[in-house]
């Protein structure tokens, strides 16, 4: 037998090629590409524009977006999750990952190659949203490494809410039911947070909630890392929820697919 | 004729003569298709998602977290707030009726039914009726829930009455233009971007969330004169309780009439377009 | 005999294409005709056109009686159309797609839900009747959107591919359901890229290309065209094909194709004959390496085009072989 023709799974260039995959099938669709990633600027724009003075009647505009921008990067890369998980039905439904465990191809490469592409979409995400930020008044006081940090730690979140889509999406499979399921959540998640008004300006009910809400915790990390203050413990907090998500959606996600992979009959 | 064909003694109908003549009668068509639309509304989850939960998930989360803000600036934001939902979910009616009209082009069914006897407008306007009924719908969860949370008319009964018809025309003005939308576009991805780009826009930059007093100076006017500011203005007018009603009401109305006459022509053209 | 419809020298072009270049045809009430012709001769633009969903450049045509430009209420009043792709909600349930167009038919609630029941019964959908459409298989799908299209019972029924696409026993149930059709008395106008589709169902057969008609006759006609028989040479390499062609041209018009040489057969003869010619050609020297199989296979549309045309009906990717495009390398990874 000769040994050197068989192919043989590799998990980072397969996942590395799927990642390809994905990102190409981003660019075929150029005007939601370009949507998706500048949804936040469009909300950090109107929301500002239009809560700046009523929450902070005594602040000026860019007090305003100095202390909301966290939330309207986080929310960018949120409400990028139900747009993947729906592309990971997709190809379900349409036999694409039953094929590639078919093929001598690391089977989770499909998943890993999403959550790739989709990681490097958030990242210009953030990078434009920051930059327009910085033009309407955010400002980093922290240092080279902290303002660094700010921009990492979304990445991660990003990483866990991009495995809780893939989680629904292995539940759901119709792509629509996906996006329906996923945005009402992540609406939550986003709004109960204390990223549009202080926490006091909650109701008493809310804000416990607003405390342990990841969203809250991932907004008090990166106003820490770029404003300055105490910063070990927040990052900390940010780091744990992150890793929780990855951990537990992940495995599950995983679990999910696999069963879902299996081939039929 | 070559004498090869082998069916001359076949007796068919004689071509014409076996028809009777099923006329066009809009009314049935418009409410069979309706029917239809609303058939499979409710058995698609996501129909069901975007016209009851995603509307009341934004009235309790704006009103939950802007509440204590508003009112110290001096408002009883679920007053302010209802309007604004209400006007949310026309917009969410509208990008439903984008995808279905989209899709009922994609699909071969609009193709299908001109060939068959059904009026020419009777499609879309079914989709219309449907989404309508819909809407009202939403229009019941919110305001059960607004009335819950607080919300009143402080108006009386008949300017109450006023505000579902205000409602119903707004859908009518901005679910004909997304019928015509989803009918130019046809393609499904794309209707979603467009809608979203109308939707985000005319809701944030109105006075509908928060008041055209908020807004930074220079974006006052625009704020204050586009026409969802203007329906929010008329549906208010008819929640408080001694506010002008005569010019509020105009002015929406006019808008609404140039909203709907915009859809009526461009969902006309689109709909002739083969596909 | 009266024609049940009748287009004469149809023209459609969509900018510098022209769809309809033309076209002339005729379907005598009660009979099938097949309209036969490869991807993008311009089948469905004729019955978009026939059935009043486009207009034509010029040319006219008339349908149960009635012009499809000056008359179309009329037209559409008497005409049932089944379309290339399967055009029914996937969220109804057969019965309620069933009721859904006996309403449009204006046919009355009760009248509409008798007639679905009948239906479903006579296309054998009982069984399905009640599922969501979207969890059929194709060829049930297939009969039910017959089955709509016959609602109120048409005097020209157009089908346009009903087949494409379906595993052959469905293709065997549908056609049985188009010959009932065709003997309850309905003019059938059917489209397809299957001679041998044509041959089973259609009384008589127009071949198209370019929206032209490139022949007519019934089925029986068109095949001794090119001999009722093809005897297909298999051969894997391309300088070997040349070398097979030449040695055979005696035997008649030898065409090469992607993975051979065929020419008209008049039987089991012509296999002898063809063997004996390869046989001497090798003995004079040719050097002629490999011949992979030696076969007799009944005449497809694209025998005939080369037959009446000369040049193969021009081969455009279909959805059968983009499965089999995908399914390959999979399959390779298995073995
Ligand atoms: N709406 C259209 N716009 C542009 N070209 C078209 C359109 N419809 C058909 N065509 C072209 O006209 C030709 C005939 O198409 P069609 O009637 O669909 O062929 P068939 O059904 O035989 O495969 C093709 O070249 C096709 O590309
Ligand atoms: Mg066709």
């Amino acid at each position: 037998m000769n040994q050197v023709a068989l192919p043989r799974p590799a998990p980072v260039g397969d996942s590395l090629a799927m990642a390809g995959r994905a990102l190409k099938l981003m660019m075929r669709d150029p005007i939601t590409f370009v949507l998706s990633t500048f949804f936040p600027l469009i909300l950090l724009l109107l929301m500002t524009a239009s809560f700046a003075k009523i929450v902070n009647p005594a602040g000026g505009y860019d007090d305003y977006v100095d202390v909301s921008l966290p939330l309207f990067v986080l929310m960018g890369i949120a409400f990028a999750s139900p747009v993947t998980a729906a592309a990971a039905a997709a190809d379900l439904r349409d036999g694409f990952d039953a094929r590639i465990r078919a093929m001598p191809v690391s089977s989770l490469a499909p998943l890993a190659g999403r959550l790739v592409a989709d990681t490097a979409r958030s990242a210009l995400t953030v990078v434009v949203v920051v930059a327009v930020g910085v033009g309407l008044g955010f400002r980093f006081t922290a240092g080279f490494w902290a303002a660094v940090g700010f921009l990492v730690l979304p990445l991660l979140f990003g990483l866990g809410l991009g495995f809780l889509g893939l989680l629904v999406a292995m539940r759901a499979r119709d792509t629509e039911t996906v996006v329906a399921m996923l945005n009402p959540l992540l609406l939550v998640g986003s709004f109960l947070s204390t990223g549009l008004v202080p926490k006091t300006d909650l109701p008493g009910w809310v804000q416990p909630i607003a405390r342990v809400n990841p969203f809250s915790v991932l907004i008090e990390a990166m106003r820490a890392l770029a404003h300055g203050g105490a910063t070990t413990r927040p990052v900390l907090e940010a780091l744990a929820w992150s890793a929780v998500l990855i951990v537990g959606c992940g495995v599950l996600a995983v679990r999910g697919y696999r069963s879902g992979t299996r081939p039929v009959a | 004729m070559t004498a090869a064909a082998p069916a001359a003694t076949l007796a068919g109908p004689p071509p014409g003569a076996a028809v009777t003549d099923p006329r066009p009668a809009l009314a049935t068509d418009v409410a069979v298709l309706a029917g239809r639309h609303l058939r499979l509304m409710s058995r698609r989850p996501a129909s069901i998602i975007s016209a009851i939960v995603l509307p009341l998930v934004f009235a309790l989360l704006f009103f939950t977290v802007f509440s204590r803000v508003m009112r110290r600036s001096g408002i009883d934001y679920i007053d302010y707030l209802l309007p604004a939902v209400v006007i949310q979910t026309v917009f969410f009616t509208g990008m439903s009726a984008a995808i279905l009209a989209a899709e009922d082009a994609l699909s071969g069914t609009l193709r299908r039914l001109r060939a068959m006897s059904v009026s020419r407008s009777a499609p879309a306007l079914g989709l219309l009726a449907a989404e309508l009924v819909r809407s009202v719908v939403s229009l019941g969860v919110l305001l059960a829930v607004g009335a819950a949370l607080g919300f009143r008319f402080h108006g009386g009964p008949w300017k109450a009455l006023g505000f579902p018809v205000v409602m119903l025309a707004f859908g009518a003005a901005l679910v004909t233009c997304h019928i015509a939308l989803g009918l130019a576009i046809r393609r499904l991805e794309a209707v979603t971007t467009a809608t979203n780009l109308i939707y985000f826009p005319f809701m944030l930059l109105s006075s509908a969330f928060t008041p055209a007093s908020a807004f930074p100076s220079w974006l006052r006017p625009l704020v204050e004169q586009q026409p969802v500011s203007r329906v929010a203005d008329a549906l208010r007018a008819l929640t408080a309780q001694d506010a002008a009603l005569a010019r509020p009401l105009l002015i929406a109305g006019a808008w609404l009439l140039g909203l709907l006459l915009l859809g009526v022509v461009g969902a006309t053209r689109a709909i002739g377009r083969p596909s | 005999m009266t024609a049940a419809v009748e287009a004469d020298a149809l023209v459609k072009t969509f900018g510098d294409i022209r769809a309809l270049d033309g076209l002339s045809l005729r379907v005598e009430a009660g009979t099938i005709l097949g309209l036969l012709g490869p991807n993008g001769a311009g089948k469905t633009t004729a019955i978009n056109v026939l059935t009043t969903l486009l207009r034509p450049d010029s040319g006219h045509a008339r349908v149960a009686g009635h012009d499809v430009v000056d008359e179309p209420a009329l037209v559409r009043a008497s005409i049932g159309v089944t379309g290339q792709f399967a055009s029914l909600d996937a969220g109804l349930t057969p019965r309620e797609n069933l009721v859904l167009f006996g309403r449009l038919m204006k046919l009355g609630r009760a009248e509409a839900r008798r007639r679905a029941a009948e239906l479903l019964e006579r296309f054998a959908l009982t069984e399905a009747a009640d599922q969501r459409t979207g969890t059929l298989s194709g060829g049930t799908r297939r009969r039910l959107d017959l089955a709509a299209s016959i609602t109120r019972e048409p005097a020209v029924l157009f089908l346009d591919e009903p087949t494409t696409g379906l595993d052959p026993r469905s293709r065997l149930a549908l056609w049985q359901a188009v010959r009932e059709l065709r003997a309850s008395g309905i003019t059938i106008l059917l489209t397809t890229q299957y001679l041998e589709e044509a041959d089973e169902l259609a009384d008589r057969v127009t071949i198209i290309d370019r929206g032209k008609v490139v022949a007519e006759g019934t089925a029986a006609q068109l095949k001794q065209r090119v001999g009722g028989a093809v005897c297909h040479i298999t051969i894997a390499d391309p300088t070997d094909r040349q070398l097979v062609a030449d040695a055979l041209t005696s035997l008649g018009p030898v065409s090469l194709t992607s993975d051979g040489v065929s020419l008209p057969a008049s039987g089991p003869e012509t296999l002898v004959a063809v063997v004996r010619q390869l046989d001497e050609a090798r003995h004079g020297g040719l050097p002629i390496a490999q011949v992979d199989d030696i076969g007799l296979r009944r005449p497809t549309l694209d025998d005939v085009f080369l037959a009446l045309t000369g040049h193969s009906a021009a081969p455009e990717a279909g959805a059968g072989d983009e499965v089999e495009r995908l399914a390959r390398p999979a399959a390779e990874v298995a073995s």
